[in-house]
């Protein structure tokens, strides 16, 4: 077996796991969507990460229960081979898209804003050749560089907030909380497609972190850190604008961020601060790819995990680059997909989870009756 | 047949998807039977060649034939009578033994009369324990020991009617003597370095580590030169799945010749394709004796002036003798100057390539004006101007380096001088540009290892490339990859980052000069014995 697998830390693996949801959480979600009607988005940024923490911990207490080592394992146990290996598939599918959509975002973030006359295939090969070659080598590498590199991305993010403070004014976060708690409800919802995947990788490679009790508490950590953080930028950015500016922004972030003009020396320090923010997320594509390898690998018998990696890699980046080159699916699909795609994510796990737990309990009951 | 064993060196391996890795493991979860995933290489059987005879002749025969004496005229055989009584036969090698060693404590002492009177049993045994005058001395019959034992320099004494022979240490060869270490300068501290004798080496090595758990295994170390080895560390505090990794792996060097140490960290190193050395490589006693009472093992070869310590961290490789001579803050600032010289080494020609290149708008009005005015009239591209200049450095350094004493020096000196200011002159290069390419180069002679010296200089040339392709991205996706692989990379089990990636320290410094009196425990990482109880 070449797994590339090893074992880390609860630093490390909570390291990988906060930027992951973190570059999701703060830069995939659409700005037009998220401000549409108010400016509710630290809110439901919170919301969010609580909902993908309850999933979460439902899915490692049924884990626990089923005695499942990886998410793999559960939709073995769950619901069967076939259907845990279509389940598996699609949930390679959603890390690849994940990763995809990351990436994407970033290219078009550099593209617009720091080299507008480059073609947005040039800014991905970089891109992906950074997410790449982290999944290639394996976790051990990814969690300890997690570790070292989540240092420059919390503070590129920490001082683009710190520099902007000036801008903020708290009035502009009205109406409060955004125009209706149903459709703050709504949002929180759909926000756990930013959150819930990181933790879903985590639970793929738990047998990498120490196990699942170490890859559970590892979990709620890293989602509590990214999911305040996330928040926290959120509640900068509607400080700094209204949400009807903000929902016509591309990149709400990089917008704060040249905000702060500095003299002399440092002037333009937004583009060192976007910098930052595409290490943690090259990290965060490299850790999808790896996640989406490795259960795809499990699932179906392979003993490598590397051609996966580049295969996957190669379809990520093939996603990513749709937008640039004015492919991308139907409207209604998206919109289906912004709307619902929460759903679809979780309603398999759960299934599985209820299914897995349901024969833990016939088996137990068959186990009292015999003796 | 032989399954063949995997070499971490071939560029094959990356793409071979059928093999699994060797890999060894020395993290707190892996405690307990050590993983050698593959089995240790079989030696080869060789024959084994028959004992000593009983008949001096015979023996004699032997070896003028086996050491080719007819054209050989190394060997010296002696005849002489032990006692006036017995025949006995003195075999060494020209210039290895001492002569008046063999002359004051073997033949005089067995050439006085009467000294082989009451002579019972085997007379070998007798004469060792009653005539020569050695304090190391052994009787064996085993021919092979025979041999290497004279071409190490010992004496042989075969005795007529006795298949065992007498080998005595009067080795009195030349060699240099105990002088200050070379590459590894300290203001502060011992001066003294090793020399090419492992017996010296390792002498040195006792005078500072005095305690009775400190061991040295010998044992050849798989050169058809057949030259020793030395395997020295705490028995009580090493972990012995780390000694065990050692032993295998130097269990399967082979090699034609081994002249230095370098060459078995080459064959025993898991990931040869590594710029970055995974071995400790210094010429400091001092410094080897303060890993081995951490912890470490090292390996000491016969003819070779360095000991090779493992495993090494980025961190061990980054720490000098003197850094634990000074007092904290001072020795703290040091190393912290150290990790900015290097950081600036591999990181100041690619920034300032994606920044002149690719964006022109962090850079003031007035910084912009003064690249573009130093580079009016040159006629290179920015690029290649840089690589130029990082070129001409690594030719400068490599000459210095290989030209003797103060030649070298003044190569450096007027050679840098002489080439920067006429390549200015003829508008090959322009002032900043020479300005960042010196500041590189300084900031890599603050990496104390050679060897981490010329990884970084690989290092800076592949970030240049990726800054002047791709600006700051092809920067920072450099950094993300390098920064994976050296987090992935080992040193016998033990991740390259620890301290600090894992973090493995309880209350440590991690990478930083920490408390001396912190250093009564054993590093972390290594998870050792005296750890563990």
């Amino acid at each position: 077996m070449k797994l590339n697998q090893g074992k880390i830390g609860r630093q490390e693996i909570v390291c990988a796991v906060a930027i992951t949801a973190c570059a999701s959480g703060i830069f995939t979600p659409g700005s037009q969507t998220l401000y549409a009607n108010g400016n509710p988005a630290y809110i439901s940024m919170l919301l969010s990460a609580g909902l993908a923490l309850c999933v979460f911990g439902l899915l490692v207490r049924a884990m626990r229960r089923t005695g499942a080592h990886t998410l793999w394992e559960l939709l073995r146990f769950g619901l069967g081979s076939v259907a845990g290996r279509i389940a598996a598939t699609f949930y390679t599918l959603l890390f690849i898209l994940s990763a995809a959509s990351l990436l994407s975002r970033f290219t078009l973030l550099l593209g617009q804003f720091v080299f507008p006359l480059t073609p947005g295939w040039n800014i991905l090969i970089y891109l992906l050749a950074a997410a790449c070659v982290p999944a290639w080598l394996g976790l051990e590498g990814l969690g300890r560089a997690a570790r070292l590199l989540g240092w420059p991305m919390l503070f590129s993010l920490t001082l683009a907030l710190i520099l902007a403070a000036g801008n903020y004014e708290p009035y502009r976060l009205a109406p409060f909380p955004g125009d209706s708690m149903p459709g703050l409800a709504g949002f929180g919802a759909r926000g756990t497609l930013f959150f819930l995947p990181a933790l879903l990788g985590l639970l793929v490679v738990a047998k990498g972190a120490h196990g699942l009790s170490n890859a559970g508490k590892a979990g709620y950590i890293a989602n509590a850190v990214s999911g305040v953080l996330a928040a926290v930028c959120r509640l900068c950015l509607g400080m700094s604008y209204s949400y009807k500016d903000l929902a016509q922004m591309h990149s709400p972030m990089y917008r704060l961020a040249t905000g702060f003009k500095a003299e002399g020396y440092f002037s333009r320090l937004d583009v060192l601060l976007v910098f930052g923010w595409a290490m943690g997320g090259m990290l965060a594509a490299a850790f999808y790819i790896y996640a989406a390898s490795y259960l795809y690998t499990n699932a179906f018998g392979q003993e490598d995990i590397r051609p996966s990696v580049a295969v996957f890699s190669g379809v990520a980046g093939a996603a990513a680059l749709a937008p640039h080159l004015q492919f991308a699916p139907p409207e209604a699909v998206m919109a289906f997909l912004s709307a619902y795609g929460y759903i679809l994510m979780v309603a398999p796990l759960l299934m599985a989870a209820m299914i897995a737990r349901a024969h833990v309990k016939r088996r137990r009951r068959a186990r009292g009756g015999a003796v | 047949m032989q399954t063949k064993e995997r070499k971490g060196g071939s560029i094959w391996g990356i793409l071979r998807f059928d093999e699994a890795d060797e890999e060894f493991e020395l993290l707190e979860s892996e405690r307990g039977r050590p993983k050698a995933y593959t089995r240790p290489e079989k030696p080869a059987p060789r024959e084994k060649p028959a004992p000593a005879s009983r008949f001096l002749f015979e023996n004699e025969r032997r070896l003028r034939q086996e050491f080719r004496c007819n054209v050989n005229s190394d060997i010296l055989l002696r005849r002489f009578r032990l006692g006036q009584s017995v025949d006995a036969l003195a075999v060494c090698m020209n210039g290895m033994a001492s002569g008046g060693m063999i002359n004051d404590f073997i033949l005089r002492q067995g050439m006085r009369p009467g000294c082989m009177d009451g002579a019972a049993g085997s007379p070998a045994r007798f004469a060792m324990d009653n005539i020569f005058a050695q304090q190391e001395s052994e009787c064996t019959a085993d021919w092979q020991t025979i041999k290497m034992a004279i071409l190490d320099g010992k004496t042989a004494v075969f005795i007529e009617g006795d298949e065992l022979a007498v080998l005595m240490d009067t080795r009195g060869y030349e060699k240099r003597g105990v002088e200050n270490a070379q590459n590894e300068k300290v203001v502060k501290g011992p001066q003294e370095g090793f020399n090419e004798s492992l017996r010296t080496n390792i002498t040195l090595l006792r005078r500072i580590i005095k305690t009775d758990d400190f061991v040295c295994e010998f044992q050849h170390a798989g050169g058809k030169n057949n030259v020793q080895l030395a395997i020295a560390y705490r028995q009580d505090v090493v972990n012995p799945n780390l000694l065990k990794e050692v032993k295998r792996r130097l269990h399967n060097v082979r090699a034609r010749m081994l002249t230095s140490d370098g060459a078995i960290e080459r064959m025993t190193e898991r990931y040869g394709l590594s710029p970055l050395p995974q071995v400790l490589s210094t010429e400091r006693p001092d410094r080897t004796a303060a890993h081995i009472m951490q912890g470490h093992v090292a390996v000491l070869l016969e003819g070779s002036p360095t000991a090779s310590v493992m495993p090494a961290t980025l961190f061990t490789l980054m720490a000098t003798s003197e850094d634990s001579y000074m007092r904290r803050p001072p020795g703290a600032i040091l190393r912290m100057v150290r990790y900015i010289g290097a950081g600036m080494s591999i990181l100041l020609p690619g920034y300032f390539m994606a920044v002149a290149m690719h964006h022109q708008g962090m850079l003031s009005t007035e910084t912009i004006v003064t690249i573009i005015q130093s580079r009016e009239m040159v006629f290179l591209p920015l690029g290649l101007e840089m690589l130029f200049l990082l070129w001409v450095f690594q030719l400068l350094r490599e000459a210095g380096v290989r030209v003797p004493g103060s030649v070298g020096q003044s190569i450096g000196i007027i050679g840098g001088l002489v080439l920067g200011q006429a390549a200015v002159s003829a508008n090959m290069v322009s002032t900043v540009v020479l300005i960042i390419a010196a500041l590189a180069g300084l900031g890599n002679f603050t990496i104390p290892d050679y060897s981490t010296q010329i990884a970084a200089s690989y290092f800076r040339i592949f970030l240049l490339l990726l800054g002047w392709a791709g600006g700051l991205l092809g920067l920072s996706a450099g950094i993300v990859v390098l920064t994976v692989w050296m987090a992935r990379l080992k040193s016998y089990g033990v991740p390259f980052l620890a301290p600090v990636a894992p973090k493995t320290f309880k209350g440590g410094s991690g990478g930083m000069r920490g408390r001396i009196n912190r250093r009564q425990r054993p590093v972390d990482y290594i998870n050792t014995w005296e750890e563990g109880q």
